[in-house]
């Protein structure tokens, strides 16, 4: 009779548990596209990209970089030479964030931007950062154009 | 014996009837070097005569006993360039009417289709301007003067305005190319052209009319048309030799005399065969082009939805003024359809002649079209053919309407970026105007802004939707099947292009752009 008691105790004793536990599970949150920020909206994320060891002018491209924010096309930076900084400015919920950037280069014979090619691409073109509500985030990748060596630096203000 | 005696008997009488028969020859008797010194000479009798002298001038007088058309000819003196003048007799004296020499040597000289009336005229025979004077007593020339029925006929001498003969609307008068010269034409441009001058009065205007000129073996002729202020109304182009030429359409805005002159090119003449000339008119109703409208200010006032022109002669432009006094651009609709044997092509000027546009999409027989012209009325339209190519019989038709579409701000040409249309609002609405037509449209925003383009491709034209950055590079493009929609997402720094260009040759489909800043 006591251990049919002992028995039932425990039932409850690990279904409250169960229960409990369940609460505490985060939820699932949608991915949120980045807002791209018009002037007078606050925004919480800034991204600065531009390429260094550029030894000749005809060399140094008109040039943008495509934003990924959490897989999702975000936008570009704006356009400038390559040598120049670009910039990209989202509202984004505080959390971890990914960023993977993919590089486009004018080709004035033809008129328009085109994807480099992949081994000219920045490496690595990712990096995870986090942001909160009430700073901005600020991260800055430095391309060595000659080794297509990516360096990400991040900074809150 | 009586046998042979008979045949000699026939012999001789063969020989004597034979010599019987014998025209005789009637020469000039000398002198006759003036007027008062000449004796009178029969219509359809030939008289010879000899260049005595190198100044021997030899007159002959006929009397016409009643209106007829004459036919002088002087036949051929070797080595000698010979010329006569016909004169009439007056109270004072004579006067002279026509001088005929085609300025050849060892020619004969010949003036057909000369009318004269009742009274007394002189022919002088003398030596031509052109070569030396000289004599030659061993041949003669041979003067004949015949008649011919001088019904519908032209009235020589009517080698200027002034003497013009009348016509009547409606009924041919007919001529000949003859003389080849007039020595008395002292006109700088066609010196010693032989021309033939008519008039006519249109007492009602405006009318419309017609005139044609019969082509003439051998001859190029040569139709102008004068008002009576002397402006050159109409003036055929060469249509070549044995063609007729016909003058269509031509507008007489004002009541009062008008005037025809026919003349050979190249100083040919034909003295066998007449030209025919003949005047109709017609009443305008304002669906035909008025000629002539070869110059803007000549322009035929466009006043309904459709007016009819030809291309005739080779080289025809039609200039078409679509009225209006606005001061506020507008788009308009012009199209025109040719007949199956024209490529046509047209242009558009403003009211001060600046050329705007240049139509030339298509091929012979196809219509030519701008679906949005954009400028402020009025407005010319110029109307002409490949080189080459005329229609005297079939018309093309030139349409012109306004176009009322909302957000329609193509306004040709925006084929490159220095051109492009600045978009106000949130709708772009285009039309591919021509073959490869591209569009440019300028985007301002303050600052950067993230922007949805949902593109509508025309119904029967896929077209290419590009965005670029501020200076015009394209960032990207996408392909829209026709009639089918696409959204483009972009960015845009401040400022931005789209482009829009069709991806087959075909025209005339309107697109649209919806301009979100949300998908």
């Amino acid at each position: 009779m006591r251990t049919v008691k002992y028995f039932f105790l425990l039932l409850l004793l690990v279904s409250v548990s169960y229960v409990v536990s369940c609460k505490t599970v985060p939820q699932y949150e949608a991915p949120v596209e980045p807002v791209i920020a018009p002037v007078d909206v606050t925004v919480n994320f800034r991204f600065i990209a531009y390429d260094t060891a550029i030894t000749n002018p005809d060399d140094d491209k008109r040039c943008y970089y495509k934003v990924f924010i959490d897989k999702i096309d975000a936008g570009r930076t704006t356009i400038g030479l390559e040598s120049q900084k670009k910039y990209f400015e989202a509202k984004l919920s505080p959390n971890t964030h990914l960023i993977v950037i993919e590089k486009w280069v004018l080709d004035e014979r033809e008129g328009e931007y085109k994807k480099v090619n992949n081994i000219a691409q920045p490496k690595p073109n990712y990096y995870y950062f986090e942001t909160k509500k009430n700073a901005v985030t600020e991260v800055t990748m430095v391309n060595d154009k000659k080794t297509n060596t990516a360096q990400y630096s991040v900074s809150m203000q | 014996m009586i046998q042979k005696q008979l045949w000699i008997g026939i012999l001789l009488v063969v020989i004597a009837t034979l010599h019987s028969c014998k025209k005789e020859k009637i020469f000039e008797i000398e002198p006759n070097d003036t007027y008062t010194q000449t004796h009178l000479i029969n219509i359809g009798t030939p008289i010879d005569g000899f260049f005595n002298t190198e100044s021997d001038i030899d007159f002959y007088m006929v009397d016409v006993q009643a209106p007829t058309l004459l036919d002088i000819s002087v036949s051929a003196v070797k080595g000698v360039n010979s010329a006569f003048t016909v004169w009439k007799a007056t109270d004072d004296g004579v006067m002279p009417l026509k001088y005929v020499d085609d300025m050849r040597k060892s020619a004969p000289e010949r003036l057909r289709g000369f009318k004269v009336d009742v009274g007394r005229y002189y022919i002088s025979i003398s030596h031509g301007d052109k070569d030396p004077r000289i004599k030659n007593t061993e041949n003669s020339y041979t003067l004949l003067v015949n008649q011919e029925d001088p019904e519908s006929f032209e009235s020589e001498p009517n080698d200027t305005i002034l003497s013009a003969n009348p016509l009547t609307i409606g009924v041919p008068v007919r001529g000949y190319y003859s003389p080849a010269f007039n020595k008395t034409n002292t006109n700088a441009v066609n010196p010693n052209r032989e021309e033939d001058w008519f008039t006519f009065y249109i007492d009602q205007a405006p009318v419309v009319c017609d005139i044609e000129i019969s082509g003439v073996t051998g001859i190029e002729a040569q139709l102008d048309i004068v008002d009576a202020q002397g402006n050159v109304l109409f003036s055929s182009k060469p249509q070549g030799q044995g063609v007729s030429q016909i003058a269509k359409g031509i507008g007489l805005s004002v009541a009062g005399n008008y005037y025809i002159m026919v003349a050979a090119k190249n100083y040919a003449a034909n003295n066998e065969t007449p030209y025919s000339l003949i005047v109709t008119t017609r009443s305008y109703d304002n669906t035909t082009e008025i000629e002539p409208n070869n110059i803007m200010a000549s322009a035929t006032p466009v006043v309904t939805d459709t007016i009819m022109g030809r291309i005739y002669p080779d080289g025809d432009v039609d200039y078409y003024k679509y009225g209006g006094d606005s001061s506020e651009k507008s788009f308009y609709r012009v199209e025109v359809a040719p007949p199956m044997t024209l490529d046509i092509l047209f242009s558009i000027y403003t009211v001060k002649g600046e050329e705007v546009y240049t139509v030339n999409n298509e091929v012979t027989g196809q219509k030519e079209l701008h679906p949005n012209l954009f400028l402020s009325a009025p407005f010319y339209v110029k109307v002409w053919a490949k080189r080459g190519q005329l229609d005297m019989d079939n018309n093309y038709g030139l349409a012109i309407a306004p176009v009322n579409i909302s957000n329609l701000i193509d306004v040709e040409p925006n084929d490159s970026k220095e051109q492009a249309n600045a978009v106000q609002g949130n709708t772009i609405t285009g039309y591919i105007s021509k073959k490869a037509d591209t569009d440019y449209f300028l985007l301002h925003y303050k600052g950067r802004q993230k922007k949805y383009f949902l593109v509508k491709a025309p119904e029967k034209i896929p077209v290419s939707f590009s965005v670029t950055d501020s200076l015009g590079y394209i960032l990207q493009t996408v392909k829209i099947k026709a009639g089918q929609s696409a959204t483009v997402n972009e960015i845009i720094d401040g400022k931005g292009y789209c482009i829009v260009k069709p991806l087959n040759d075909m025209y005339d489909g309107i697109y649209t752009v919806e301009i979100k800043d949300k998908p």
